[in-house]
């Protein structure tokens, strides 16, 4: 049947990420998205065998800044949102050994002073605690001057990242 | 090109607000009561129903309908009326599309309130005339829409000087151009009436130690301009190719980052109550 959509896509759900917020699913049907990336650091993780994907969109770097606001909304920060996130996959089954991460964002002004690079600062804070939790990051889109926007596809592993500038596709899978 | 031909040839932009730059003038007066602000919205039926229409929109949820001026000013007060003219005005000019900036329809009116929102926060005490940081985050990109009817596709030639000369796009329209949105910007609130306290702002926005006076209010805004782009808001190819002064305004780094999450919080809380207006 020509121009009718495929089983997948009809069935297919959308979950939108809003700046410091956090979805992880399960459910092969999903597709996960963030959009407006600039300063803001986002972190996609798939769990292949067991078809479990995440993602987290970091808008600051450290929660003493307001811990109130970091128990509300734990993810706008990122010591407190990648723990809960990782918290949140293993939940769903994912191991951290078979994670596969890809981080994007960070975008920076072209001059000024720390105060306004929270780009690079944001970048710092999600390397490190990356590192310390011992993801495997396949891939990396940071810096620059541009937004970034993210699409995970929960049943294959596939993401896109989109920017003014150009679209690319690749696999967590 | 010159920016009076750019004004002059731009026939698509809805026409000059009346209301709003009379507005901004009569608050300056310390006379002024709310009758006055009540009499000078009624002069334009169409600003007047949107006005009840958002006094009596989840934004404000009033106890009772709000089904005239008095009722809004009563109800809301002064500062809030005044706020919902600057939305509703600015919503007319700021809503479309500019394809050629990359910049979806919606996109330039979330990033303009977002600013207005930190201006409001950030701005506060800078000025007695209050309202006014509101105005200039509302109205301090509209040289963008401009320079997109003006220039079409022509303005790809400002991206390709960020992206190989790697210069902030107002450096890089100013080469292009001769001039940059902010010039244009402030060009056209000039002609429309806007007092300077507006407009003198919004010229100096990416350079504020070189305004003649109001020069933290331009500080002000060129923070604000940033601080809506941590927020997510801020659409637009080289959105980011922004050169960063803090010269003229300076906060301390925990404050301002509390005034974004401030800011945010608000920005969501408003878009809610708009999308359901």
């Amino acid at each position: 049947m020509s121009g009718a959509p495929s089983l997948p896509s009809f069935f297919q759900q959308k979950v939108v990420v809003g700046v410091g917020d956090v979805a992880v699913s399960n459910n092969t049907n999903v597709v996960i998205s963030t959009f407006a990336l600039g300063s803001c650091v986002g972190i996609v993780v798939y769990d292949s065998a067991m078809k479990v994907g995440g993602l987290i969109h970091i808008m600051l770097p450290d929660s003493t800044l307001s811990p109130d606001k970091a128990q509300k909304q734990p993810a706008m920060f990122a010591d407190t949102g990648i723990p809960l996130m990782f918290r949140n996959l293993m939940g769903l089954k994912a191991e951290r050994t078979r994670m596969k991460a890809f981080v994007a964002g960070g975008a920076s002004v072209i001059s000024g002073s720390d105060m306004f690079k929270i780009g690079e600062r944001n970048i710092a804070a999600v390397k490190k605690l990356i590192n310390t939790l011992g993801i495997t990051v396949v891939k990396a889109d940071l810096g620059g001057v541009n937004n970034r926007t993210v699409h995970l596809n929960v049943g294959t592993g596939e993401v896109s990242l989109k920017t003014p500038i150009g679209n690319s596709k690749f696999s967590l899978a | 090109m010159k920016i009076t031909e750019l004004i002059e040839n731009t026939d698509s932009l809805p026409p000059a607000p009346e209301v709003l730059p009379k507005l901004v003038e009569i608050m300056k007066d310390p006379d002024t009561d709310s009758a006055d602000i009540v009499d000078l919205i009624q002069t334009d039926p169409a600003v007047m129903a949107d006005v009840l229409k958002l006094s009596n929109s989840g934004a404000y949820s009033p106890t009772s309908p709000v089904t005239d001026l008095n009722d809004a000013v009563a109800l809301l007060g002064v500062k809030e009326v005044y706020k919902i003219v600057n939305l509703v005005t600015s919503g007319e000019y700021l809503d479309g599309a500019l394809p050629s900036m990359d910049i979806r329809k919606g996109g330039l009116w979330e990033h303009s309130l977002a600013v207005a929102l930190v201006m409001d926060i950030i701005a506060k005490d800078l000025t007695d005339l209050e309202g006014l940081p509101y105005t200039l985050g509302l109205l301090h990109d509209i040289g963008k829409i401009l320079l997109h009817h003006g220039c079409g596709e022509d303005y790809t030639k400002v991206f390709k000087i960020v992206e190989t000369e790697r210069l902030s796009i107002e450096k890089a329209e100013d080469k292009a151009l001769g001039f940059d949105h902010a010039d244009a910007g402030a060009t056209i609130l000039e002609e429309w009436n806007f007092a300077e306290e507006v407009c003198i702002p919004i010229r100096y926005q990416y350079h504020p130690q070189e305004a003649p006076k109001f020069k933290e209010l331009a500080g002000a805004l060129h923070v604000a301009n940033w601080a809506a782009a941590v927020i997510g808001c801020n659409d637009g190819r080289d959105a980011w190719a922004l050169e960063m002064d803090s010269s003229v305004f300076s906060m301390e780094e925990a404050a301002l980052e509390m005034a974004i999450i401030e800011a945010k919080i608000k920005l969501e809380k408003a878009k809610k109550a708009l999308e359901t207006n």
